[in-house]
């Protein structure tokens, strides 16, 4: 018999972790005193986690590897039960079985794998599931890996998920029980915190052996008496029943799965019925000590309780607000990143939030702000609504009392700065970040240590442009091009990113002047070429969303120095050293979870939700309920550094008017001799 | 390894038909570059990226859907390319009313097939629908691109999350022909995974392509280092860019 003492406590993977015994599994692993991994699929919506370290991933290749480090057990207890879907079952149960033992042979530290079989999984398996079950478990034996193979009976439970609710529905709802085939079939329940109880049991066994174990009632009962229990327990007395051939129910399940009408049972689950086989019980519940709840005594708890869940972390309720183009970006990060969870999405317009329904995200859409927060009482949102409401959607979300990550630019016109200079001294309590995200890319830190370590030498310029094909034609009038919605054009809205990158490297230039085009726009500029005093290099930036060829906008800037060039772009960066020496880094090279668009700006909206997350985590002292990547060590954007930049855009606004047309000439300014700077010239005449 | 594909997506088809001319390069096109030179691409090794979404997302949200069909070269092309579009329309004309985005992504898709009639090499589904498609659990589309496509020598998808549309793959039980994904030197997860799909029986002939075009900087990447740190590449995706290269030179020449 095993001891129940946990001596030494163990970093535990579990696969899903969000089932119904996956949830219970962690919780019982927790009270036990071990650290839990809980692989789950991504979610959305209202929902919560399962306790331990969320880790969200698709099977069988999806779990990423951080998710491994200091792993000692693995328990897979992920498995398909959907239909017929052989694919879909393999995936899961063979081919996932053996990308994790392949993974638990090179962990340093690992003691044991333990699979979660099934009752069906016998040689004589007809049905998928129980093929594909005994399938992983050759899998497994075949491993070498020390291992632990528990096949559980039926396993019920109080709660309202899993097998068991589905068939307490069936009897709850329907006059009469049906009985299938005559409910002949052996059952061999046993309640789902047993089960839990006799994994965590397992993993105090010697680890140099390996162990198979078969779970339930010792004494097979039949399903009709298993079903008759459940509705005495339901309504105190026994339910009348009727019998079920299974010849035409087979044909019907059949028609219907082909028609893909959902049904409560599947061909596979009768498949399964007809050839399931009683198992010897008594001496793996004997090895692992175990005593099991009074059937009918659980059985009447279970069936009554409906709400029992496991799943009760709270990750962060993140609306977001504004259904337009950069909030798809947010939505696809909010849904793949564990510890913010995509709550809602709220914007005024009803019709907007339908772009995103139909991709696939379900959430809750509202078009009223008070509704919203009285549903889904979020922690946070994330606003990217145009940009001349962001002001009084920021105002707005604070004396609600959300935390808030922005869309870039705060402000319209300089007269706004004040207004958000207050609105953080009033909420100094929350978190307030702005959506400047390529101040946040991964391989800006590297710059910043090149930069920091002169491998290029004394700097004798920066040379950058940020070139998109955006605004290609005068009509229609964009939102962009209206001076009074957006506060500006391509600085504004588009050079803004570079603008943020340099001064957050090299800080706020000295003095500065500029050439600004209007080329289709009428109210703001479509074009401009930039030049930035730091007094010890000059810095020239050209711009524009008017150019050709730029589908994916693409922003290059390029650190001169005595001794090399540093290059930095959307993708990467690079330094070139006089020398030949040469060394890169691009966006994938650094852990950021889900990274949305590796070829254009996928690391940096990463980063700018990891920064959030950890300043939502910091400011509520809540424990971590996912596993963060280690990277990156970037800052976030606050608002006083938002506001500098913004500060200084609208002081060129005054000071340098917008030129409407295309000029004959575009010499002017800068003159310094340098290739990098008359290849931003040949751009800007290209562009002009 | 033996194939390496230049991503000449960018290109105009004035300079594609200039590159073709001086490179005997294999190359990534999008669907109207094939379309507009089947001449010059008869004897190369290619890859067709369906739909050019990404382009094609741009010109419409922009009021340019004439630009895109400008795209296509010939009037019989427009008009094959934009019949088979309208019957993904036809089929749901509810949907469509409400410019449903899966809808919309199926007749670009059927467009682009459309352009590829004579078209021997590759299709592939582009990166931003495929992982879409598994991000969101929206796999069928995956299943759709495969039946649309079937007529074609090979089909595959171009992914930016290898690990996801991996497991999608193996969960749908899809044979699939070429997997073009993205990665880097660091990217130890997208390492793992090309080791662990040889695995299983369904992947063992899939040509595995590595697309190093998002690690663009300046010169290319140092890509002979990185292949070697994946067991199973069959060719890899470099970018084609002329500035890229001007720089290059400018470097060299300091």
């Amino acid at each position: 018999m095993v001891s129940t003492v946990v001596e030494a406590p163990m970093k535990v993977l579990v696969t899903g972790a969000s089932g119904f015994i996956g949830s219970r599994l962690c919780r019982a692993l927790r009270n036990a005193g071990h650290e839990v991994v809980a692989v789950m699929r991504p979610r959305m919506g209202n929902c919560a986690y399962p306790q331990g370290r969320v880790v969200y991933a698709q099977l069988p290749y999806g779990i990423p590897l951080p998710a491994f480090e200091g792993v000692e057990v693995i328990i897979h207890n992920a498995g398909t039960t959907t239909g017929q879907k052989f694919p879909e079952a393999y995936a899961v149960n063979v081919e996932a079985t053996r990308v994790l033992v392949e993974r638990a042979r090179e962990l340093p530290h690992f003691s044991r794998f333990i699979y979660i079989s099934s009752q069906s999984a016998h040689e004589g398996a007809v049905s998928t599931y129980g093929r594909t079950k005994r399938m992983g478990e050759e899998v497994v034996r075949a491993s070498g890996v020390p291992n632990i193979i528990i096949r559980p009976g039926l396993v019920f439970g109080a709660g309202s998920d899993g097998l068991f609710a589905r068939m307490r529905r069936t009897v709850e709802k329907l006059p009469v029980i049906p009985l299938l085939g005559g409910g002949k079939a052996p059952v061999q329940p046993i309640e789902v915190e047993d089960l839990c109880a006799a994994i965590v049991r397992c993993l105090l066994l010697p680890s140099s052996e390996s162990f198979e174990f078969n779970l339930g009632l010792p004494e097979p009962i039949t399903l009709a008496e298993f079903l008759a229990t459940v509705g005495r327990a339901l309504r105190g007395k026994p339910k009348p029943s009727i019998t079920i051939p299974l010849a035409p129910l087979e044909w019907a399940v059949s028609l219907a799965e082909t028609l893909h009408f959902p049904l409560p049972i599947s061909k596979d689950n009768l498949e399964g019925m007809k050839t399931v086989r009683p198992m010897d019980t008594a001496p793996s519940l004997r090895a692992l000590g175990l005593e099991l709840k009074p059937l009918d005594e659980a059985l009447v708890l279970a069936a009554r309780d409906t709400r029992e869940t496991a799943l009760t972390e709270s990750p962060f309720r993140v609306v977001l607000i504004g259904a337009g183009k950069i909030g798809i970006v947010h939505a696809l990060n909010l849904s793949q990143r564990p510890g913010m969870i995509l709550a809602g999405i709220m914007d005024t317009n009803p019709k907007a939030p339908r772009l995103y329904t139909q991709m696939g995200f379900r959430v809750p859409v509202f078009s009223d702000f008070t509704a919203m927060m009285e549903q889904l009482q979020p922690h946070a949102a994330i606003v990217a609504t145009p940009a001349y409401t962001h002001l009084r959607v920021a105002r707005q979300c604070l004396e609600a009392g959300l935390n808030i990550l922005i869309e870039k630019p705060l402000v319209i016109s300089p007269e706004q700065i004040p207004a958000y200079q207050k609105l953080v001294e009033e909420h100094a309590d929350k978190v307030i970040h702005v959506g400047y995200m390529a101040s946040q890319f991964p391989h800006l830190d590297i710059v910043a240590l090149w930069l920091r370590e002169k491998q290029v030498g004394r700097i004798v310029g920066l040379w950058g442009s940020s070139l998109q094909s955006h605004i290609i034609a005068p009509k229609p009038v964009r939102w962009e091009m209206r001076k009074s919605l957006a506060g500006g054009g391509v600085l504004t809205n588009f050079a803004c990113h570079l603008l943020s990158i340099i001064f957050r490297l090299f800080g706020t230039p000295l003095d500065s002047t500029a050439l600004l085009w209007s080329i289709f726009s009428t109210e703001v500029e479509d074009a401009a070429d930039l030049y930035l005093n730091f007094g010890d290099f000059p810095c020239r930036i050209v711009t524009s969303w008017s150019a050709k060829g730029f589908a994916r906008p693409e922003t290059r800037l390029i650190i001169e120095g005595t001794d090399g060039i540093i290059t930095l772009t959307n993708t990467g960066t690079e330094l070139m050293k006089l020398n030949g020496e040469s060394i890169c880094y691009t966006q994938r090279d650094f852990d950021v979870g889900f990274n949305s668009a590796p070829d254009y700006t996928g690391a940096a909206f990463a980063c700018e939700h990891i920064n959030f997350l950890r300043e939502l985590q910091r400011k509520s002292a809540r424990e971590k309920t996912s596993v963060s990547p280690v990277n990156p060590s970037q800052q976030p954007v606050t608002v006083s550094e938002a506001l500098r930049l913004e500060r200084f855009i609208h002081e060129l606004y005054q000071k340098f008017p917008c030129q409407t047309g295309r000029p004959a000439s575009t010499a002017s300014g800068l003159d310094v001799a340098s290739r990098f700077n008359a290849e931003l010239q040949q751009i800007l005449e290209e562009l002009l | 390894m033996t194939a390496t594909f230049r991503d000449a997506r960018q290109c105009s088809i004035s300079e594609l038909e200039s590159l073709l001319l001086v490179s005997r390069d294999d190359l990534v096109l999008a669907a109207p570059q094939v379309a507009s030179c089947p001449r010059l691409i008869r004897d190369r090794q290619l890859v067709a990226v369906v739909p050019d979404f990404l382009e094609y997302a741009r010109l419409l949200s922009v009021g340019q859907a004439r630009a895109m069909l400008g795209r296509a070269g010939s009037w019989q092309n427009i008009m094959r390319a934009m019949f088979a579009a309208a019957r993904a329309v036809a089929k749901q004309p509810g949907k469509a009313l409400k410019t449903d985005f899966w809808l919309v992504a199926e007749a670009l898709l059927r467009y682009d097939l459309a352009l590829l009639r004579d078209f021997h090499g590759a299709v592939v589904l582009h990166p931003y629908l495929t992982d879409f498609a598994v991000a969101l659990s929206q796999e069928w589309f995956l299943q759709l691109f495969f039946d649309l496509a079937k007529c074609w020598h090979a089909r595959g998808i171009w992914t930016y999350q290898f690990p996801l549309a991996a497991s999608a793959l193996a969960r749908l039980g899809i044979p699939c022909d070429v997997v073009v994904f993205a990665s880097s030197q660091l990217d130890l997860d997208s390492q793992r995974v090309n080791r662990e799909i040889k695995g299983l029986e369904l992947f063992r002939r899939t040509m595995l392509l590595l697309d190093l075009a998002p690690a663009r900087v300046t010169t290319e990447p140092p890509w002979e280092r990185i292949v070697e740190r994946f067991d199973s590449i069959d060719g890899v995706v470099l970018p084609w860019e002329r500035r890229e290269e001007t720089l290059k030179k400018q470097v060299a020449e300091r």
